[in-house]
């Protein structure tokens, strides 16, 4: 006998509890809720006279979760920050989602954003009939803790959203971005039975790789990032692009549709993943939060899936995620009411109680709605494509959400009370600056002595999060299905780090689409507000290099940070935030998904001390390109083009690649003028397309040198350039320092090689911003520099590129 | 009835998996040893299950007869060698086996329907004079996280 049988309804006492009895049951069940959500819960139930379920409560606790609620990012804010004299001043936000990132796209108005903040992912249309949905997701404490299936799964959660995108999208290519505790000469990484940063970084890189690869997927686009910071929470952000019609884009669900789960089976794996995601990362986990990815069982489903979306045989779709059945069936009939019959739901062995089976995040499910009259047909299309489905329920008309287990009702929940009743979250939150503090001057004699600089770039170009990443590259098939133009590796050899990847659409159209992302956490202990003006303008610097318009991109969110409660942490949160809405507003670039994921903090249990992670935002930027023929890539293409350098190099030094080479905290971060950026980025994507531009490449990590070090590697030329002529800010030029030249992070700059036939058209072209000819591409194989003080410096291209190349090794 | 296949690579093809952890070894500064090999285990069990399936299933489904060869076991009763250590690395009951879930799928395609449960895993051979405990501490450093693994050593 199954012992579930025994346990189908089980009422946990609540009517009587205390506050501390309250939120001893959330600690003690792992539900993650606070008092208020556990008040809220007792005083519904004693409304009803009863008490709640296990299985009511477990779903309460999944839907009100930090991962699917986003409670502190809807939370009213009360924020108070230092000015520049000192002064605090005080904000208050009804709720900061609404009125910072999702109040740019409602302010702007895009025609071309079909979908946003409302499905499983953002979509815009690209080409006519066709649109691009585009998702990010992160699996942080999964991957911290099994990295390979934490990983695997995170990028196969976001293919799911992807597929249930509108009525389903094709997936065409994957993006991964990674933030790790540097692997060599580590504090902090290998304490106690965590696993340590280099095991983590390798099982997060294959985990990504054998999903992608195995449901033939490409990986074009990524970053790592390394740093001290993200010993004891590694991040991990999956995102993926999927094309659909323009006609499948709305979903709906109409009362009588049969609620069918599509896909693997359930076990107990993955169970309180949700709730889990909403507390701190401690010693003690459960193994049941863990998930093991099928990617084969996935691709099977999209495949079959993608037939029926064409025949029209569903009328609404979404995956099966965090909280499994209980979020997806939740989710698709808030509008109208559902009533599951969980004994109906496929087993991978038995003994799981009904709450487990309602709450497991076993993975590749997905939930349709199936008009009754559709089902004969689709469950022979999935029969014949070996993919397992079940008719679970259907959806009512009452505003309710009935589960029932064999005979008992063991959930009877209004869909408004699971949808709109958990209770506002009221959050206080500060910020001050931190101390200013000058960047240091290096010894007269160091300044003085040429080979410090020369062996700074070495250094700089180094440094892993500079260095290629190739090794990792290489593991992924960036080129299955056929629809990559711009690789992640480009140039002769194909080495060269590209700035974004692009895909072409469906053929014979040459339209495609361009997918980019940005990632500055070092800003973040300065300023988040300039860590997330950088993360935007970094990722639409790599859409405008390739020649990307930027009237066409869109953005994704994914916030990373430590506990919300905190208010310095929520005060990083909504100064991030702030940033958001005035930078994308100020470019005309609407965000149209994101996902937050916040208490990446570490308690150690034994000494109770607690270690967060810098406000961490990745901005994922996505444009349509009308015609990908017209793009180019960044490695140098002829000896004797012109080299150009576009915008202002300034005095901003502080959390720069050098800074921390030199393990200083003082200078300035990156600021950044849109008013100033717009115009060139206009300019030079119109100059792009025009075909006077043969490659460009912006600066980034590591400045002006890596940006002309990576240009030279990839085209494997030479160079000549006099860095008296870069444009600099008059501050920096009164400072004669060719080290803040060349590794300054500024926002907002390019490099460009322009051929001496296209110079006067595009000087010409570009009036009325700063730019400057710093120099020529050379067929020497040197990479050679005159400084403000007439000082060279010279490097050999291989030894440039050994340094390069090696300074991430496996 | 319950069998294991142990799956190694061929003599001459070069276990590149195995030479990365021979690098990891020396980076774990433990006592040298003369190498390392590594392979997959599989647990099939069925109550009519016979050895002629196990047999079948050895040669045409868990192993690829250019680069590997299979070593059936009935029950554990594997014959030890001396100046060799032997790891197995399971998945916990309740964690999602998909390689398993693939070869019942392979199995049944076969036509071998008296296979009622199987279990995947990797098996590690250390060879030379190391010690139980070096190898202990190497297996739980490098290659299991006992969050979703258990270890059988030999």
């Amino acid at each position: 006998m199954n012992p579930a049988a025994a346990t189908h309804r089980i009422e946990i006492g609540f009517a009587d509890r205390s506050p501390d009895e309250l939120m001893e049951l959330s600690r003690g069940r792992g539900l993650s809720l606070n008092l208020p959500e556990m008040a809220a819960i007792q005083k519904y139930f004693n409304a009803l006279g009863r008490d709640p379920t296990d299985a009511e409560l477990e779903t309460l606790a999944q839907t009100w979760s930090e991962h699917c609620n986003h409670k502190s990012f809807r939370a009213s804010v009360t924020h108070t920050e230092k000015d520049e004299l000192g002064m605090d001043r005080c904000r208050k936000y009804k709720n900061l989602l609404k009125e910072t990132i999702m109040r740019v796209t409602e302010e702007l108005r895009r025609p071309w954003c079909v979908s946003v903040f409302k499905d499983n992912a953002g979509i815009v249309s690209y080409d006519g009939d066709r649109a691009i949905a585009f998702k990010v997701e992160t699996h942080n404490h999964p991957s911290a803790l099994e990295p390979y299936g934490g990983a695997g799964t995170g990028l196969g959660g976001v293919i799911r959203d992807i597929m249930g995108a509108g009525l389903g999208a094709r997936p065409i290519a994957s993006t991964d971005v990674f933030c790790f505790a540097p692997l060599q000469g580590q504090k902090r990484g290998d304490r106690g039975r965590r696993l340590s940063t280099r095991r983590i970084f390798h099982g997060v890189v294959s985990g990504v790789r054998d999903y992608g690869n195995r449901m033939g997927i490409p990986t074009v686009n990524g970053a790592v990032y390394f740093d001290e910071d993200f010993a004891d929470n590694p991040l991990v952000f999956c995102g993926t692009v999927g094309i659909l019609p323009v006609s499948a884009v709305h979903k709906e669900v109409r009362p009588g549709d049969r609620i069918v789960m599509v896909g693997g089976r359930v076990g107990r794996d993955g169970i309180h993943g949700a709730t889990f995601s909403s507390d701190s990362l401690s010693d003690g986990i459960p193994s049941s939060v863990v998930q093991i990815g099928n990617p084969i069982v996935q691709k099977k489903m999209m495949d079959a899936l993608l037939q029926a979306r064409d025949r029209r045989l569903y009328r609404g779709v979404t995956d099966c995620g965090a909280g499994g059945l209980s979020s997806a069936v939740g989710e698709m009939g808030a509008e109208t009411g559902a009533s599951v019959s969980l004994e109906r739901v496929p087993l991978k062995y038995t003994g799981l109680t009904p709450w487990e089976i309602w709450l497991s995040e076993s993975q590749e499910r997905m939930v349709l709605a199936v008009p009754p009259e559709n089902m004969d047909e689709l469950r022979l299309l999935l029969s014949d494509e070996d993919v397992e489905c079940s008719d679970i329920g259907e959806f009512t008309d009452d505003g309710r959400l009935r589960v029932n287990y064999r005979d008992e009702r063991i959930v009877d929940l209004k869909m408004s009370f699971l949808h709109d009743g958990v209770p506002k979250r009221q959050l206080k939150s500060f910020w001050s600056p931190p101390p200013q503090k000058a960047f240091p001057n290096p010894t007269l004699r160091a300044l003085r002595d040429s080979t410090h600089l020369q062996s700074i770039l070495m250094k700089v170009l180094a440094a892993p999060t500079v260095a290629s990443k190739e090794w990792i590259i290489r593991q992924y098939d960036h080129e299955v299905q056929g629809r990559t133009v711009l690789k992640p590796l480009v140039g002769v050899q194909q080495r060269g780090p590209g700035d974004a990847a692009v895909l072409r659409g469906d053929p014979p159209s040459m339209a495609g689409v361009a997918v980019s992302n940005g990632l500055c956490p070092h800003f973040s202990r300065w300023d988040p507000y300039w860590m997330a003006a950088s993360a935007i303008d970094e990722s639409i610097r790599n859409l405008i290099a390739v020649g990307a318009r930027l009237d066409r991109v869109a953005l994704l969110d994914n916030f990373c940070g430590g506990d919300p409660q905190t208010p310095k942490c929520m005060g990083e949160l909504v100064r991030a935030a702030q940033a958001c809405y005035d930078v994308a507003l100020a470019y005309g670039t609407p965000f149209i998904s994101g996902k937050d994921s916040l208490n990446n903090q570490f308690v150690d249990r034994a000494s109770g001390g607690k270690r967060s992670i810098p406000t961490t935002l990745l901005v994922s930027a996505i444009a349509g390109v009308d015609d990908i023929r017209r793009l180019i890539t960044m490695d140098f293409k002829r000896a004797g083009n012109w080299i150009y350098v576009l915008g202002t190099t300034r005095d901003e030094l502080g959390g720069s690649q050098y800074g921390r080479l030199l393990n200083t905290p003082g200078g300035e971060v990156p600021r950044l003028d849109p008013k100033e950026t717009i115009v060139l980025y206009e300019r030079l994507s119109e100059a792009i397309h025009r075909g006077w531009v043969v490659s460009c490449h912006d600066c980034s990590d590591g400045g002006l040198g890596v940006a002309l070090a990576e240009m030279a590697i990839g085209g494997a030329m030479g160079l000549h350039v006099d860095l008296d002529r870069v444009p600099v800010s008059p501050d920096l030029k009164a400072q004669e320092r060719d080290d803040k030249i060349l590794f300054s992070e500024s926002n907002g700059r390019f490099v460009a090689e322009v051929p001496s036939t296209q110079a006067r058209r595009f000087e010409g072209h570009l009036q009325g911003v700063s730019f400057a000819r710093v120099g020529q591409v050379r067929e020497n194989g040197r990479i050679d520099m005159v400084g403000l003080t007439r000082g060279k410096y010279s490097w050999s291209l291989r030894q440039v590129e050994t340094a390069w190349r090696e300074g991430l090794t496996p | 009835m319950n069998w294991r296949v142990f799956v190694s690579l061929k003599p001459r093809v070069i276990d590149h998996r195995g030479r990365a952890l021979e690098a990891e070894w020396r980076h774990a500064k433990l006592p040298s040893l003369d190498g390392i090999g590594t392979g997959q285990v599989y647990e099939l069990s069925g109550s009519g299950l016979s050895d002629a399936d196990v047999q079948r299933l050895t040669e045409s489904l868990l192993t690829d007869p250019i680069t590997q060869t299979g070593e059936i076991v009935y029950a554990d009763h594997r014959p030890t060698r001396s100046g060799v250590r032997r790891v197995r690395i399971w998945p916990k009951p309740g964690v999602s086996d998909p390689p398993a879930e693939t070869v019942m799928l392979g199995a049944r395609d076969l036509g071998c329907d008296n296979i009622e449960r199987v279990r995947t895993g990797f098996a590690y051979e250390f060879r030379g004079p190391v010690s139980r405990q070096d190898v202990k501490t190497f297996c739980e450093r490098y290659l299991m996280n006992d969050l979703v693994q258990t270890m059988e050593m030999e």
